[in-house]
C-alpha cells in the first residue's frame, strides 16, 4: 500500500502522522487499556446451544448460549451448514469455551475534548483506539492459547501470520458473522462482570463503549474455524426465540438483517 | 455466409507478420482469446453419422466425441463456433485440433488422418478469420494439446522406470501435426493444458524443427495446467519450475489454462505475473464444475474476476477454457477494453533451474552444491551398483545427496563396461518417479554427447548439460550448443579447444570469452544459461608446473565474473586434493580452504560431495595455514609442510549425515503409517512382519495399520499436500507389506476360496482416462481382490458380459470427463434391465457422492451402488460390501439412506427453496472427530482482568484497516 503509485505518497504521510499520534498518546499516558477474561467448563446441548457450568463437577448450569445455523443449500455436498454449537463437545466430554471482553479506550473523552477543532486529529485518535483495541485482542488471545488455555505453547506466529489467523482457535464476537446476534453480548458480559472490571458499558441496543472495544469468545478446537451465518427463515426465527424464552416480536427485532425478506 | 470478393486480408501469410502484429498489440492492449468449444459442439447434437465422412464410413470404432475429426467430416459447425467467438470479440481463435496428433488419435483408430485434421482445423480457422474484414486482424493459433499419454510419469504402478511414450515418439507426432497446422494457415501455436512439461518440451522442440526447416517465426503460447490443490501440475512441478523449462521457446506467451477456475487460479497467475520475463496468458474455466459436470460461473461472475487479474496488472491474453460461451468473451472483452495490458519485465541474468521446484541462482545466491557421487567415475560404489543394475540402491544415493543439501545432482555413466546410455536413460526415468529426488535439477554428465541427448529427452525439468567445448572445434561445439537450445537445457563449457585443456589463467580466459562470444552472438544463448568450467587441477602432486592450478582457476573465476556478465561459474572440486587420495580429512580441508577462496572470487556452483564438506573455521590451525600456503601457493615448500602433517590426520572417518531415523523409535503401527505416507521400502517388510506377529490375524494387518496408513495418504493428496508421484508411491510401499502378507493369509485359508471376490474394472465408453482406475486396480489386488480390467473405453455391453461370463462379486466403473456421468447412469440402468444383482461402484475425477446419489443409484435398484472417493478408500468400501451378507445388508441400507438425504438436499437447492429445514440443516453439521479428540483443560479459571500497556500492544497491530477507514 504504501508503494502502490496511487496512493503510497498520501498512505505514507498519513502512516507517518499516526506514528507520531501513537507515540504521543502513550506519552501522554491518559488513555488506557484494560481487560477481563475466563474459561468454563462447557457443553453443548441440542444441536445449536452451549452451557457454561459453574465448575468441572458440571452439575449446575449458570448460563446458557444461543447459536444459530446456516441454513442455505449448500452447492458442494461436503460442506457442513455450520454452527458455532458444533465446536463443542457433547456432555460426556470435558469441554471448555472462553470469553473475553477489553477495551483500548478509557478517558479517550477527556482527550478528545481537547481537539475539538481538529477533525482530523480526533478520527486519528479515534482510529488508533480501534487499532489498540484489536491489537489488544490479538495479545490477548495468544496469553490465552499459550498460557491459561495452555493448548499452544510452541506457537511461534509472526505478525503477519497472526493477522492471517494462521493460529489454532477462534475467537468470534457476538454481532460478527458467525454469531450475528447481539443480544448475546449481554451473557458474556455477565460472566464476565465485564462493565465492573473494565468499565465497558453495553447501550441499549447492545452496542459497547467506549466504542474502542472487543469482546468475544474462545474456541479451542483445531478444526474450528470462521464462517457467515447467511440468511435465516421463519423456522429457525421461532426456534431461536423459544430457546432464549423470548417472543417472536422481540426474536425478529433482533434478528432482522438476517432473515429473508 | 459470403465471402468479401476484395478479400485483402486473405493474402496475410503466417508468419513475420503475425509476430510482430501480436507483439505490438500485445503492447498496447490487453488481447483476446476464445472460449471452450466441447460445449458449444455438444449444443449441436451431433450423432455418430456426423463424425464420419466418406473416408471414415467403414471404420471400424465408434467415432463419436472425437471433436477433432469434425474439421474433416463437418467443419461447417467447427466454423460456427469460430465465428460465434470472432463475433464476441475474440482476437486470436484457436483450431480445433487439441487431440489431433497421431498419438492422440490412436484411441479412436484414425491416427492417419492426424496430417488431414490439422490441416483442415487451421484452414476453416483462417477461412472464417478472413471473413472479418474491419481492418482490426484475426489470428489463427494451432492448439496443440498434450495427447493423453506421459513422457515422465509411469502409467504403471510397478514399474516406475517404465514409459507408454517416449520424447522422440512425441516429436515426430508434433511435426506432423504442426507441420498440418503450418500448412492450413496458422498465425501461430497454441501448445496448451501442459500437465506433462516433458511432453511439452517435445512440442517445442518439434515446433522450433519446423521454424527452422520452413524458416518461418512460428511464435507459441504456451500454456500449463494446475492439476490439484498442491499447485502443481499433474507431473509434479510448481507453475515457476514449469516456467523455467520452457523459457528456452522463447514464447509469445506463457501462461496457464484449464482444471481451474479464474478465483482458484489467482494466487498461480499472481505468481506468474510476478516472475515471468514475457507475457503472460489465461484461458480458465468457468469455475469449477458442479457435481453434475456442468459449470456455473456466469460470464459476469468471470469477468469480474479478469477484471481483478487486469487491474493488478498481471495479464496480456486472456480467453476462457471449458465451461465458457461467447457471452463469456463478450463479458471479458468489455470489462478490459479499457484496462492497460501487463507490463512484461526484462528478463535478468538470474540462472533458472529447475526439476519438480525451482532452483534461482544470482549475485545474492549461496554457493550452489552440485552433488557428486552419483557418477560412475567418481564412485566405485556407485559404478558397481549400476554394473550389478541395482537401481534401488543406486537411487538411495542420490537420495542421500538431496538429503545432505545438494541442490543439483550431477549424474554420470561413462563406464567401459555400462551401456551408458541405456544406464542413463534407466537412472533417470526411476528418479522421476521419486519426488524426493527430482525436485532438483539435475546436471547431466557425459563425454559422449549420445548420452547426454539420450538424458535430455527423458528430463522434464530444466537441467544443465555437463559439458560441451571447442575441444572438437568451433562447428561441432555451435552444433551441440544449439541442441541444448532446443532442449531447453544449460550448459557447462569446458576452458577447452582445439589445442587442448586449459591450465593457465591466460588460456582460460582466452578460451571463455571466445565461448561466450559465440554461444551468445551466433547461437542465441542467453548469458545466464552459460556455466564456465575452468578446470580445476591437482594441486600438491610434487610436480612445479602444478603449483599455481588453484590460483590460475580462482582468478580466472574471478575475471569471469567481472568481464562476461550473466554467466556463472563451475568446477569439480575433488580433482584439486587428488593428489592426497586416501587420506580424507585432509582432502576435505583442502576442499574448504579451497572453496572458501572460490567462493570470495565469485563461484557459483561446484561438485561436491554434499555430506563432506567442512566448515573453514572448524579446520585445525596448524593444518588450514598449511592447507592455505598449499592452495594459494604462497610457499615453494608448501606440499613436503603438508606432508608432514598429513598423517596425523588419516585415522578419523570423514563426517556423514544421517537421515533423521527417529521415526524408527515408534510402535510398529506408526512406523507402517509413516512408511506409506513417506513411501518409504526400507523397513516394510520387517515392519510387517512385526505386526503382523502382534495381530491375531494377517489380514488385520492389512485392513487395520496399513489401510490406516492409506486413509491419511487419502487425506492429504486430497488436500494438496501430496501430489501424484507421492501417492504412487505409497502405493508400491502398500503392494510390498501386502506381498509379505499373502503368503501367511494363503496359509491360514482353509476351506475359503482364494480370493475375497472378482471385481470388474472399466473406464466407460468414450473415456481413456485410467491412471487413478489402475492404482484402485493395484491396491484392491495387494488386498486380495482378483481383479478383471477391462481398459478404457469399454462399452456397457462388454462390462456386463464378463460380469455375468465371470461371476463377478461387482463392478468399479471409472471416469474423468463429464459424458462419462451419463455413461455411467447408462450402465446402471442396463444393470437393472438386466435384472443383476451386484454391487455397482463408482469413482472418477468427474464423479462425485451427489452424482452418485441423484443419477446413478435411483437407476440401479438391485443392489448397493456406491461413490468411492479413491483408492484409499476402495478396500474399505470393497471389504464392506463384498465380506459377507450382514455386513453387506448394513452398508448398503446405510448408504441409501445417506443418498436419500443427499437426494433431498439437492432438490432443495434445484427447486430454488433458498433454506434447508432446520432438522436438515442440523443434520449436516460440522464432521469434528470426537472419538479420538480430547480437547484441552485450561491452565488458569475463574475470571481474571488485565491492564497492559499500550505499548505491549503495538506488535499486535494490524494497520490495514487503518488504511481503509
Amino acid at each position: 500500500m504504501l508503494e502502490d503509485e496511487v496512493v503510497g505518497e498520501a498512505a505514507t504521510q498519513l502512516f507517518a502522522d499516526a506514528q507520531e499520534m501513537l507515540t504521543w498518546l502513550i506519552e501522554d499516558g491518559r488513555l488506557q487499556a484494560k481487560g477481563v477474561y475466563c474459561i468454563w467448563p462447557c457443553n453443548r446441548k441440542g444441536a445449536d446451544d452451549l452451557e457454561i457450568y459453574s465448575d468441572e463437577s458440571r452439575n449446575k448450569v449458570i448460563a446458557t448460549l444461543h447459536h444459530l445455523r446456516q441454513q442455505a443449500p449448500k452447492a458442494d455436498d461436503s460442506a457442513p451448514n455450520f454452527c458455532l454449537a458444533d465446536f463443542i463437545a457433547e456432555p460426556g466430554k470435558s469441554d471448555y469455551l472462553g470469553g473475553f471482553a477489553v477495551t483500548a479506550g478509557i478517558n479517550i473523552d477527556d482527550i478528545l475534548k481537547e481537539y475539538v477543532d481538529d477533525d482530523y486529529s480526533q478520527i486519528m485518535i479515534k482510529a488508533l483506539a480501534d487499532r489498540l483495541a484489536e491489537a489488544f485482542a490479538e495479545y490477548l488471545h495468544l496469553q490465552v492459547r499459550q498460557n491459561d488455555w495452555g493448548y499452544a505453547k510452541d506457537e511461534s506466529l509472526d505478525s503477519a501470520s497472526l493477522i492471517s489467523e494462521q493460529y489454532q482457535g477462534i475467537r468470534p464476537a457476538p454481532g460478527y458473522p458467525a454469531c450475528p446476534e447481539h443480544s448475546e453480548k449481554e451473557t458474556l458480559f455477565q460472566l464476565l462482570e465485564a462493565t465492573a472490571k473494565t468499565q465497558i458499558e453495553l447501550t441499549e441496543s447492545y452496542a459497547m463503549l467506549p466504542a474502542a472495544s472487543v469482546s468475544g469468545w474462545y474456541f479451542s478446537h483445531p478444526d474450528s474455524r470462521y464462517f457467515g451465518i447467511g440468511k435465516i427463515d421463519k423456522e429457525q426465527l421461532a426456534d431461536y426465540a423459544q430457546r432464549k424464552g423470548i417472543s417472536i416480536e422481540c426474536a425478529t427485532g433482533l434478528l432482522r438483517p438476517l432473515l429473508a425478506d | 455466409m459470403s465471402v468479401p470478393s476484395e478479400n485483402v486480408s486473405s493474402t496475410k501469410v503466417p508468419g513475420p507478420s503475425a509476430l510482430q502484429l501480436l507483439t505490438d498489440l500485445m503492447k498496447r492492449r490487453i488481447v483476446i482469446l476464445d472460449g471452450a468449444y466441447g460445449t458449444a459442439l455438444q449444443g449441436y447434437g451431433l450423432v455418430e453419422s456426423d463424425y464420419r465422412s466418406q473416408i471414415l464410413s467403414e471404420h471400424p470404432t465408434p467415432l463419436l466425441g472425437n471433436h477433432d475429426l469434425l474439421c474433416i467430416t463437418k467443419p461447417e459447425v467447427v466454423q460456427a463456433v469460430h465465428r460465434s467467438y470472432l463475433e464476441a470479440g475474440a482476437d486470436i481463435i484457436s483450431t480445433n485440433t487439441f487431440s489431433g496428433t497421431s498419438i492422440a488419435q490412436t484411441d479412436f483408430g484414425t491416427q492417419a488422418l492426424a496430417r488431414e485434421i490439422n490441416v483442415a482445423g487451421a484452414r476453416i480457422a483462417r477461412q472464417v478469420a478472413d471473413e472479418f474484414n474491419d481492418g482490426k486482424p484475426r489470428f489463427v493459433a494451432g492448439s496443440v494439446g498434450p495427447t493423453n499419454r506421459t513422457a515422465s510419469l509411469s502409467p504403471d504402478v510397478n514399474r516406475p522406470g517404465f514409459r507408454n511414450i517416449t520424447f522422440d515418439e512425441l516429436v515426430n507426432s508434433y511435426i506432423e501435426a504442426i507441420e498440418g497446422l503450418v500448412e492450413g494457415g496458422a498465425d501461430l501455436l497454441m501448445i496448451e493444458t501442459i500437465f506433462d512439461t516433458l511432453n511439452a518440451k517435445a512440442a517445442i522442440y518439434a515446433a522450433l524443427d519446423v521454424r527452422q526447416a520452413q524458416g518461418i517465426d512460428l511464435p507459441m503460447i504456451i500454456s500449463g495446467t494446475i492439476t490439484d490443490a498442491s499447485g502443481r501440475t499433474l507431473s509434479g512441478q510448481t507453475c515457476e519450475a514449469f516456467l523455467y523449462s520452457i523459457q528456452h521457446a522463447q514464447p509469445l506467451a506463457v501462461g496457464l489454462n484449464c482444471a481451474l477456475g479464474a478465483q482458484q487460479l489467482r494466487p498461480y497467475v499472481n505468481d506468474l505475473a510476478t516472475r515471468c520475463s514475457f507475457p503472460v496468458s489465461v484461458h480458465p474455466n468457468a469455475g469449477l464444475p458442479n457435481a453434475f459436470g456442468e459449470y456455473d460461473e456466469t460470464p459476469e461472475q468471470m469477468a469480474d474476476i479478469v477484471t481483478q487479474f487486469a487491474q493488478a496488472g498481471w495479464i496480456n491474453v486472456i480467453g476462457g477454457c471449458c465451461g465458457t460461451t461467447p457471452d463469456h468473451i463478450r463479458a471479458i472483452v468489455k470489462a478490459v477494453e479499457k484496462l492497460p495490458p501487463r507490463q512484461v519485465p526484462k528478463r535478468t541474468n538470474q540462472l533458472t533451474l529447475a526439476g519438480l521446484e525451482p532452483l534461482k541462482v544470482d549475485d545474492e545466491s549461496l554457493f550452489v552444491n552440485v552433488g557428486e557421487r552419483t557418477n560412475v567415475t567418481g564412485s566405485a560404489r556407485f559404478a558397481r551398483l549400476i554394473r550389478e543394475n541395482n537401481f534401488d540402491e543406486a537411487l538411495k544415493v542420490a537420495r542421500q545427496q538431496v538429503e545432505s543439501g545438494a541442490q543439483i545432482i550431477d549424474i554420470n555413466m561413462d563406464e567401459g563396461m555400462l551401456d551408458g546410455e541405456a544406464a542413463m536413460v534407466e537412472f533417470l526415468n526411476l528418479i522421476a518417479s521419486e519426488p524426493d529426488i527430482s525436485r532438483v535439477p539435475i546436471m547431466l554428465d557425459s563425454s559422449k554427447w549420445s548420452i547426454i541427448e539420450a538424458g535430455l529427452k527423458i528430463v522434464q525439468g530444466k537441467a544443465i548439460v555437463n559439458s560441451i567445448s571447442m575441444k572438437e572445434g568451433e562447428v561441432a561445439f555451435i552444433e551441440n550448443a544449439q541442441k541444448c537450445l532446443k532442449y531447453g537445457a544449460a550448459v557447462i563449457v569446458m576452458a577447452f579447444d582445439e589445442k587442448g585443456q586449459a591450465d593457465t589463467y591466460q588460456r582460460k580466459i582466452e578460451i571463455c570469452e571466445r565461448s561466450y562470444r559465440i554461444l551468445t552472438e551466433q547461437v542465441g544463448f542467453h548469458p545466464s544459461d552459460i556455466i564456465f568450467d575452468a578446470n580445476i587441477f591437482a594441486i600438491g602432486t610434487g610436480i612445479d608446473e602444478h603449483n599455481n592450478y588453484a590460483v590460475d582457476f580462482i582468478q580466472a573465476v574471478s575475471w569471469i565474473q567481472q568481464n562476461l556478465p550473466g554467466a556463472s561459474t563451475s568446477g569439480g572440486l575433488s580433482n584439486v586434493s587428488f593428489a592426497f587420495r586416501g587420506n580424507n580429512p585432509v582432502r576435505e580441508a583442502i576442499h574448504t580452504v579451497f572453496l572458501y577462496h572460490a567462493v570470495q572470487a565469485g563461484l557459483t556452483m561446484g561438485i561436491v560431495n554434499a555430506g563432506q564438506l567442512g566448515i573453514y573455521a572448524d579446520i585445525a590451525e596448524n593444518l588450514r595455514e598449511r592447507v592455505e600456503d598449499l592452495v594459494l601457493n604462497r610457499r615453494d615448500d608448501a606440499t613436503e609442510r603438508l606432508l608432514e602433517v598429513a598423517q596425523a590426520f588419516t585415522s578419523n572417518a570423514s563426517s556423514s549425515v544421517t537421515q533423521d531415523m527417529s521415526w524408527r523409535e515408534g510402535n510398529v503401527h506408526s512406523r507402517l503409517s509413516h512408511a506409506l505416507v513417506k513411501g518409504v521400502t526400507d523397513f516394510i517388510v520387517d515392519d510387517t512382519e512385526e505386526a503382523r506377529l502382534q495381530a491375531e490375524r494377517p489380514l488385520d494387518v492389512i485392513e487395520g495399520p496399513l489401510m490406516d496408513g492409506m486413509s491419511v495418504v487419502g487425506d492429504l493428496f486430497g488436500s494438496g499436500k501430496m501430489f501424484l508421484p507421492q501417492v504412487v508411491k505409497s502405493a508400491r510401499v502398500m503392494k510390498q507389506a501386502v506381498a509379505h502378507l499373502l503368503p501367511f493369509i494363503d496359509e491360514e485359508k482353509g476351506l475359503h476360496s482364494n480370493s475375497k471376490g472378482k471385481i470388474v474394472m472399466a473406464t466407460v465408453k468414450g473415456d481413456v482416462h485410467d491412471i487413478g482406475k489402475n492404482i484402485v486396480g493395484v491396491v484392491l489386488q495387494c488386498n486380495n481382490y482378483e481383479i478383471i480390467d477391462l481398459g478404457v473405453m469399454v462399452p456397457v455391453e462388454k462390462i456386463l458380459a464378463t460380469a455375468l461370463e465371470e461371476q463377478a462379486s461387482a463392478i468399479g466403473l471409472s471416469g474423468l470427463i463429464t459424458p462419462s456421468l451419463d455413461e455411467m447412469v447408462n450402465v446402471a440402468s442396463e444393470m437393472q434391465r438386466l435384472d443383476m444383482n451386484i454391487p455397482l461402484l463408482i469413482g472418477g475425477a468427474t464423479t462425485s457422492k451427489a452424482h452418485t446419489a441423484v443419477k446413478i443409484e435411483p437407476a440401479y435398484q438391485n443392489a448397493a451402488t456406491v461413490y468411492v472417493t479413491d483408492a484409499s478408500r476402495a478396500v474399505n468400501t470393497a471389504s464392506s460390501l463384498l465380506s459377507d451378507d450382514k455386513s453387506y445388508a448394513e452398508f448398503a441400507a446405510n448408504t441409501r439412506a445417506e443418498y436419500e438425504k443427499v437426494r433431498v438436499r439437492v432438490e432443495a437447492r434445484r427447486s430454488k427453496q433458498a433454506f434447508l429445514k432446520l432438522v436438515d440443516a442440523r443434520s449436516n453439521s460440522v464432521p469434528l472427530n470426537w472419538k479420538n479428540y480430547q480437547p484441552p483443560k485450561p491452565l488458569n479459571t475463574g475470571i481474571q482482568t488485565v491492564t497492559p500497556k499500550l505499548a505491549e500492544l503495538l506488535p499486535f497491530i494490524d494497520w490495514s484497516p487503518f488504511f481503509m477507514t
